[in-house]
């Protein structure tokens, strides 16, 4: 490695970086956010948005999840038992919410989805100062709070009072076809012996 | 310190999880006589997430997130070797146009991650101006892939039956302006800033040599053992995709500035390809068909026969091989991945049992192998 | 304040600058002039034309002690030689202190721009306060010192660090007789003291106990001590060709002193510089320069403070102040071998025009042409040292690291052959030339 090799190579680096430094206007590459933000392109993966009508509650994304972030919970069929909630055209919603300290942003949720109701939006910057607050409820597009969890109790009580309700009434009506039947095959019998003693005279 | 345990021999020194040279969570120990490295032990583990029992919980769509963060610089490559292994063993076609997207995402990526592996090469040695260039340049193909598929660094993109999102014309012209503005300029820009600069050639040259037998008896692949002189490049001699359609060079170390198989060649052999991967894009832009991107059905419900299968593709950092067990079930029973960085990491204790290794040139060669830790421990 | 401040403090300045014209005018052209004095009577020029205006209360107060301080700062007092080395002393650091902050900022700036990017742009307009802001964040950080490190060591390290380099000051002039202290013996003194700086090195990083810090300063300790070998002899050089050891005597000489004639004491146009003397002192030039990198601990020879291999070498261990000290002493070195550069090859404070030189020289100068051209001296030092500070920027933010035995080949096997060979055809080339410079004058060797 001779010097003047050395010195010459040294000598074009030099070069580059004073090209640089004289045009730095031209050259700079950096914006000065957050006063100056980038566009974001329109197929960016971010925060979830869900269009709460349209969702069928079919449970499609939550099971595709690689993470298992996504956590639903509702009654399906429009006039669900469930008072209160969010009803949408097909479903009526008690809780639907990501943990974003799970989320891994992969985007395999939207694809799987019937009506196509939940994506991944151009917010990134999703920030709180405790662990517990980074759940979002997608039903009020605001972090999950206490509250949201006393009414996801209330609506799991209620869900499992009014199908023990519907369960019960389903055994009474089942009961009364039974009767019903044993009554009409009872008279049967008695018409067919009848029919037979008729016959038999 | 008390006067009677100075000791005046070796010293046991510890370069630890946390330090700002070795790429990651790597712990080498090392026993010194003064800056001499006499024996090193590296540590590796401390960036073990479970990928391959995820695996094994997951069903096939789920797996290819994990596996973008195996390495996560060249995620592309490796949800490509995984893609392939499952087509393979479900006997999936993909169609064309996917494998042209496929050709070209493969060769960006390839492209920011040697550039990372230069800048944070000239950072190793000391040089912090061209860290920023490349950076500078990556950032161009990060936005491209942002315009592609959402995201920067972990694309779940492509995926078994072809890619998630058609590759528009608006992205086609980024990606040819980008090629036009990065081919000869700027990485002729970079040879003159570090690549000949004197200083450079001093601190890499004839520094870490590795002879070709022992990188090949240590499963060394990609620029590390191209760099060698072994010609092993896995698009030319096991074709996988659309390769055999398409033409480029396979660059080797040829030992020009100091012995075959030093620091200097690795590199060299890294920033040469840069060259023949946008050779690549090129030709693929220009031929890219008109079709479907993704076989839909196949995408939605994979469900392979059982059997098991082992598929392998050219990552940036050497051979990613994916060995996939099925049971009939659409959750695979086993996947092991081969990661590039294992086999290449695993040299270095070799090589400063056998040449003179200062602490600075330990540094040097960690850098120029170019390990992620990410993939070292899966 | 208000308009009324500012309109009687000029009428007190009317009047305070007859007396330091009539006073100091005379010990100038005298010549027994010392820096300190200079400053002092500055200072007593400023306290007796400040008037506290009488609406900021206990003005009367305030007045009557401005009144009586400004007889205390200067002669007719009890320790006038004392003040005025106070004062020198104050005005020294000060210095330093501002330099390093804007150092500090024009070393972010400069990076930045060569690496596309901006820099500092939040603290103040264009970042300009950024450095007094991390200077207030060291200072409240908290002081760790680690369990089984040397205490006493541990802490003096960085004060015996930058009172090393701060010494070294103390010869070295900002312009014409704008000095500390004018020392017969200054470029010896100022090559014989940076030794004290390597024993705070060696200091700091044995105190850490820390094998990081130990390995960067087994390095420092090689590297400085052996660079300090090709700078000695080009020093050694430039000592034999003007035949003084005083840094105010060569920069003279290179203003054309040995040259004077009818009444105008310097002749000098810029072939006068010893740069130019003769053709061995370019060679010199650059590698002083090159070795003085070394001594700066500066890229490429940072192996100490090697960022990505050490952490931050010697001085990993330190937090806060301790570490802002190491800091500041690293920018004060920087100006300082930049400034001894300027003095001892690039003529000082001669810009090498003659009539801008000239100006404020000869005996019908007056005050005022004389305190322009002490401006325009002190101008272009600063200028000259900034400069040289910028190049030693460029090549940190070019240049990746050398290695610790490429280091020492260089030094002895590059630099030292070379210095040496520069020495001898020098030496022989005064004797040729019987003194005289190149173009022209010099002292004649009997």
């Amino acid at each position: 490695m001779n010097i003047f090799k050395v010195a010459r190579s040294i000598w074009i680096g030099m070069g580059i970086t004073m090209k640089y430094f004289l045009n730095h206007k031209k050259t700079l590459c950096t914006i000065q956010y957050p006063k100056e933000k980038d566009l974001i392109p329109a197929r960016h993966r971010g925060i979830h948005y869900l269009e709460t009508e349209k969702c069928v509650m079919c449970w499609k994304c939550s099971d595709i999840c690689p993470v298992d972030c996504i956590y639903i919970e509702g009654v399906r069929g429009a006039d669900g038992p469930l008072q209160g909630g969010y009803r949408g055209q097909k479903a009526t919603l008690s809780k639907f919410t990501v943990d974003y300290t799970v989320c891994i942003f992969c985007g395999l949720c939207e694809e799987p989805c019937p009506p196509k109701c939940i994506w991944l939006g151009p917010e990134f910057d999703y920030h709180s100062t405790d662990r517990t607050m980074m759940e979002k409820n997608l039903l009020t597009d605001e972090v999950y709070t206490e509250g949201d969890e006393v009414f996801v109790e209330w609506a799991r009580g209620e869900n499992d009072r009014l199908q023990e309700e519907k369960k019960k009434q389903k055994e009474a009506e089942k009961a009364a076809k039974e009767a019903e039947k044993a009554a009409a095959a009872a008279e049967a019998e008695e018409e067919g012996s009848d029919a037979e003693g008729e016959s038999a005279e | 310190m008390n006067e009677a345990k100075i000791r005046t021999e070796e010293m046991l020194l510890n370069m630890g999880p946390q330090h700002p040279s070795t790429h990651g969570v790597f712990r080498v120990v090392v026993r010194t006589d003064g800056e001499l490295v006499l024996e090193s032990e590296s540590h590796i583990g401390y960036l073990h997430r479970c990928f391959e029992k995820c695996a094994e919980g997951n069903n096939y769509l789920q797996v290819v997130p994990y596996t973008d963060r195996m390495d996560y610089l060249c995620a592309m490559m490796n949800n490509w070797g995984y893609a392939a292994a499952v087509e393979k063993l479900a006997g999936i076609e993909v169609p064309e146009r996917a494998e042209y997207i496929r050709v070209i995402v493969a060769e960006l990526n390839r492209v920011a991650s040697h550039l990372l592996a230069f800048g944070t090469y000239g950072l190793d040695i000391g040089a912090i101006t061209p860290f920023l260039y490349a950076f500078r340049d990556r950032e161009r193909i990060l936005k491209i892939f942002e315009k592609l598929c959402g995201q920067r660094l972990n694309y779940s993109y492509v995926r078994v039956g072809g890619v998630t999102f058609d590759m528009t014309d608006e992205i086609l012209a980024d990606i040819e302006a980008f090629c036009d503005y990065f081919d000869p300029k700027i990485i002729d820009e970079y040879d003159n800033l570090l690549s000949y600069n004197g200083i450079f050639i001093s601190r890499t040259a004839n520094v870490g040599v590795i002879p070709a037998e022992l990188a090949i008896s240590y499963g060394v692949t990609g620029p590390s053992l191209r760099g060698s002189g072994v010609q092993r490049d896995l698009r030319r001699d096991a074709p996988y995709g659309i390769y055999d359609r398409l033409e480029f060079d396979v660059p080797v170390g040829s030992g020009e500035m100091g012995q075959l198989g030093d620091c200097w060649d690795r590199y060299m052999v890294r920033m040469r390809e840069m060259r023949q991967s946008i050779r690549l894009v090129r030709q693929a832009v220009k031929d890219i068909p008109e079709g479907p991107f993704c076989d839909k059905k196949a995408y939605r419900a994979v469900k392979p026969k059982a059997g098991e299968v082992y598929k392998r593709v050219e990552g940036a950092r050497g051979e990613v091989g994916f060995y996939i067990v099925s049971d009939g079930t659409n959750i695979p029973y086993r996947v092991k991945a081969r990661a590039p960085s294992f086999c290449n990491i695993s040299i270095l204790d070799k090589l400063t049992s056998i040449s003179n290794v200062m602490i600075a040139d330990l540094v040097a060669i960690i850098g120029s192998l170019d390990i992620v830790l990410g993939e070292v421990d899966r | 304040m208000n308009l009324c401040f500012f309109t009687s403090f000029f009428a007190q300045a009317g009047n305070g600058l007859g007396e330091y014209a009539g006073t100091y005018s005379a010990k100038w052209d005298a010549g027994a002039y010392e820096g300190g004095l200079f400053f002092a009577g500055l200072l007593k020029w400023l306290l007796l034309a400040t008037e506290v205006p009488s609406s900021v209360p206990l003005a009367g107060t305030l007045n009557g002690v401005l009144g009586s301080l400004a007889p205390l700062v200067s002669d007719g007092s009890i320790f006038p030689e004392l003040g005025a080395l106070l004062i020198t002393i104050g005005v020294v650091f000060g210095f330093v202190n501002v330099f390093a902050i804007g150092a500090v900022w024009s070393e972010r700036k400069v990076s930045a721009h060569m690496q596309c990017r901006l820099g500092p742009m939040e603290v103040g307009p264009h970042g300009l306060l950024q450095t007094v802001a991390d200077g207030l964040k060291l200072l409240t950080k908290e002081d760790i010192i680690p369990r089984l490190a040397d205490k006493p060591l541990f802490a003096l390290a960085p004060a015996i660090v930058f009172a090393g380099v701060l010494m070294r000051f103390v010869p070295l002039p900002f312009g014409d007789k704008l000095i500390a202290s004018d020392l017969d013996l200054g470029l010896f003194f100022v090559a014989a003291v940076g030794a004290v700086e390597v024993l705070g090195v060696i200091m700091a990083g044995w105190a850490s106990n820390n094998k990081w810090s130990l390995f960067g300063t087994i390095r420092t300790a090689t590297q400085m001590v052996s660079y300090e070998i090709p700078i000695g002899i080009a020093f050694v050089t430039v000592i034999l060709c003007c035949g003084s050891f005083s840094l105010m005597e060569i920069v003279n000489q290179q203003g054309g002193s040995l040259a004077a004639t009818d009444g105008y004491p310097y002749q000098g146009w810029i072939w006068h510089w010893h740069l130019f003397r003769n053709p061995f002192m370019p060679i010199l030039a650059i590698v002083y320069f090159i070795a003085s990198l070394a001594e700066c601990k500066r890229a490429p020879f940072d192996l100490p403070e090697a960022e990505s291999e050490l952490v931050s070498g010697f001085h990993t261990e330190y937090t806060g102040m301790r570490f802002a000290l190491f800091f500041l002493a690293e920018y004060a070195a920087m100006y300082l071998v930049a400034a001894v550069a300027v003095v001892i090859f690039l003529g000082g404070w001669w810009s090498g025009i003659y009539p801008l030189d000239a100006l404020g020289m000869g005996p019908d100068a007056t005050i005022y042409t004389k305190t322009l051209g002490l401006l325009i001296k002190l101008g272009v030092f600063l200028s000259k040292a900034f400069a040289l500070v910028f190049v030693q920027m460029w090549i940190r933010w070019t240049l990746p690291r050398i290695r610790l035995d490429q280091m020492m080949y260089v030094c002895w096997k590059v630099l030292l052959p070379i210095s040496l060979v520069c020495f001898v055809g020098s030496c022989l080339w005064e004797l040729a030339s019987g003194g005289a410079s190149v173009f022209g004058f010099g002292i004649v060797v009997e």
